[in-house]
């Protein structure tokens, strides 16, 4: 009886939608601010196998517990995470394969041996591939526990769970994860193991893949680890303004993700997924060295180049006996090569700067005083 | 042991298909392993995902040509994707396989979602879709081993034609380019004929697993050989056999998914070879030992 008043649901605070996209927003910040140390430490690909290989620990750990929502199950396919990473380093470590192979051969044997175990043992389980690829975000709401008088849906509670826990590591060994991340060497020499903290980076990776599994799917896992952290990756220069960049991104693209999916009813991870590539792409377009970037840059370049042309002809001309012929509204087109469109667009863009004046009784292009000044700073920047 | 299976109609055309495909790609993969790519198989495997529903929802039907050109264009762009974003930009290669492998299947699921929930996708029959995720034996009809012909046959035939240009572009890619060869010439014949492997091998092994056949065989025979004619066979013949092991166990437990049968047999040969190969665990130790002795 005294338990029953105390509990209380978040179901009552938060709509069914709202329950949802809050499991989704915390499930993608836990997993940005690890992914960005797997970005920089280039392991990005051991997301992947991560998200594949954990499928074998929980039919295992399944096999042996017979109860999908045992917490048992949650730590078993935890621990074979990391096994998983082990295995690779392991058979990386021998140095009979490299380690991108030891990952293409590692990932894809537990895949297979978790698809034959699912299809063989676990057959009338609910237990389904499918849901384990592509997840069951709406379901996430119907799938409650109850914590300390609270209930709430076990997404939401193992996702804040992990958030903590990952927010915890990185908050107390910030300096050591920066320094081994940037500098391996030098933290070795420093005093701490590079190879602890790995693992302990691992560890808490594999857990968080677990428990983001079960609600959004593998495949969502690795966009939601290493999506945002490699766009805020293009964009910073600084490791506490990634991981404040790549928060950023994926509430963002959790959000875009989410409405967008809801309105045409269609799979919410998928559609997750599918817009952190798309943000991923426009990153690399539209950042500061990206292409498009680039693009701009040159034509507005180009553009200054002109007008600075334009002011040396002036200036040089001007004092000069010829001003008539070299500037003259309709002769300066045969000197500067320039056809009279382009002569009209650049004399009026410097005239608005009030660079430029039309002298109307000599009918020749004059620089103001304003444009004197130019001149003479333009002869000094291009060392004339 | 069920030997009967082994004459069944079925069975043959199944099994002759994936041995086919697995020893094409064997050799294939062996030059992307060589060259340091093996990863990009799975980014292209995952990344024709999406092409299969769209050919789907065009065809309104499971046509399996129609299919196998989608699969390659959608897995062609997220490659031509993957290289642009890493020429212009400073991401590592395997960040940006990550994300379009998981961008480019998660397209694929919301595009199944909608054809799902459809009215007028609702009546064509859909349940083959879900093979090109894992494989099925069962579904694989003989045009599917045809077709893994139509493709496997030109792949090696390019295979053979630039055999000297393939060996110096991976062993020595700066001095095939001082004698006049373009990488990106060889980049786009290789890319062709992994395409080709995966497209055609979508339905047997399905696009999550496709890329361990290019890449366990070639591992494989990696530890056999350091000669690359022999890694080429070696990363055939192993493909083949273990296609042999595994669709035999396929066609008789039930519930054992070609694929990744295929691919349990393949494991356990590279596992083997690591192990008893001559540079293999045993290998070293034998010789470590030796050399102990010696001093």
């Amino acid at each position: 009886m005294f338990s029953q008043i105390l509990l209380f649901k978040i179901s009552d605070i938060l709509d069914y939608n709202q329950q949802m996209l809050i499991t989704l927003l915390i499930t993608g910040i836990a997993c940005a601010i690890l992914g960005c140390f797997l970005v920089l430490r280039k392991l990005s690909m051991i997301t992947d196998a991560l998200a594949h290989s954990i499928l074998l620990g929980i039919v295992l750990a399944f096999l042996i517990t017979k109860d999908l929502n045992s917490p048992i199950l949650f730590i078993g396919a935890g621990l074979f995470g990391i096994f998983t990473v082990f295995s690779i380093e392991l058979l990386s470590s021998t140095r009979l394969v490299k380690s991108d192979d030891a990952v293409g051969i590692i990932f894809p044997l537990f895949f297979s041996l978790a698809v034959i175990l699912i299809s063989t043992f676990a057959r009338n389980v609910h237990l389904d591939i499918d849901i384990v690829l592509m997840g069951q975000v709406i379901m996430i709401p119907l799938n409650n526990i109850e914590i300390l008088g609270i209930i709430i849906p076990k997404a939401m509670f193992y996702m804040l769970l992990m958030l903590v826990a990952n927010t915890l590591l990185i908050s107390i060994f910030f300096k050591e994860l920066k320094i081994s991340t940037f500098d391996p060497e030098f933290a070795t020499i420093a005093g701490f193991s590079s190879s602890l903290l790995f693992y302990a980076l691992m560890t808490l990776s594999s857990f968080t893949a677990v428990s983001a599994f079960d609600a959004v799917g593998a495949i969502l896992v690795i966009a939601l680890f290493i999506g945002p952290a490699a766009s805020a990756y293009l964009l910073t220069k600084d490791l506490k303004m990634m991981l404040l960049v790549s928060i950023l991104f994926s509430v963002a693209n959790t959000f875009i993700g989410f409405f967008l999916a809801m309105k045409i009813n269609v799979s919410i991870s998928g559609m997750i997924a599918a817009i952190t590539g798309a943000t991923l792409l426009l990153t690399v377009l539209f950042n500061k060295d990206g292409i498009i970037t680039a693009i701009y840059l040159r034509h507005k370049n180009k553009k200054e180049f002109r007008h600075d042309l334009l002011i040396m002809h002036l200036g040089n001309h001007q004092t000069e006996p010829d001003a008539e012929l070299e500037l003259g509204f309709d002769t300066i087109k045969d000197h500067l090569h320039w056809d009279q469109d382009a002569i009209e667009r650049r004399t009026t863009r410097l005239i608005d700067q009030g660079l430029v004046f039309r002298d109307q009784t000599r009918k020749i292009y004059r620089l103001t005083e304003k444009g004197q000044l130019r001149y003479n700073m333009i002869k000094i920047d291009y060392g004339m | 042991m069920d030997l009967s299976i082994l004459t069944s109609y079925t069975f043959l055309v199944v099994c002759f298909g994936t041995m086919i495909l697995a020893s094409v790609a064997g050799m294939i993969g062996a030059v992307t392993v060589l060259k340091g790519q093996s990863l990009i198989g799975d980014a292209i495997g995952h990344s024709s995902y999406p092409g299969v529903i769209i050919a789907f929802m065009i065809g309104m039907a499971l046509d399996p040509v129609l299919l196998l050109i989608g699969a390659t264009l959608s897995g062609t762009l997220a490659f031509v994707l993957v290289q642009f974003i890493d020429v212009n930009s400073k991401l590592n290669l395997d960040a940006i396989l990550a994300t379009v492998l998981s961008a480019f299947f998660g397209l694929g699921m919301v595009l199944k979602s909608y054809i799902q929930g459809h009215p007028i996708y609702v009546k064509v029959p859909q349940g083959g879709l879900q093979n090109y995720i894992f494989g099925q034996a069962a579904f694989i009809r003989l045009v599917d081993v045809q077709l893994i012909f139509v493709v496997a046959i030109p792949s090696i035939f390019l295979l053979i034609l630039f055999y000297k240009e393939f060996k110096l572009f991976v062993f020595d890619e700066i001095y095939a380019k001082s004698i006049g060869l373009s990488p990106s010439m060889m980049y786009i014949i290789m890319v062709l004929m992994i395409m080709g492997v995966i497209a055609t091998g979508l339905k047997f092994v399905g696009a999550i697993l496709i890329s361990s056949f290019l890449i366990v065989p070639a591992i494989t025979a990696m530890q056999w050989s350091n000669r690359f004619n022999r890694v080429l066979l070696i990363a055939a013949g192993v493909g083949s056999f273990s296609s042999f092991i595994g669709t035999y166990l396929s066609s008789v437990y039930a519930g054992m998914s070609t694929g990744p049968s295929i691919i349990l047999a393949m494991s356990c040969i590279a596992f083997l070879s690591m192990i008893i190969g001559p540079h293999g665990l045993i290998a070293s130790k034998i010789r470590r030992r030796e050399f102990l002795a010696d001093n």
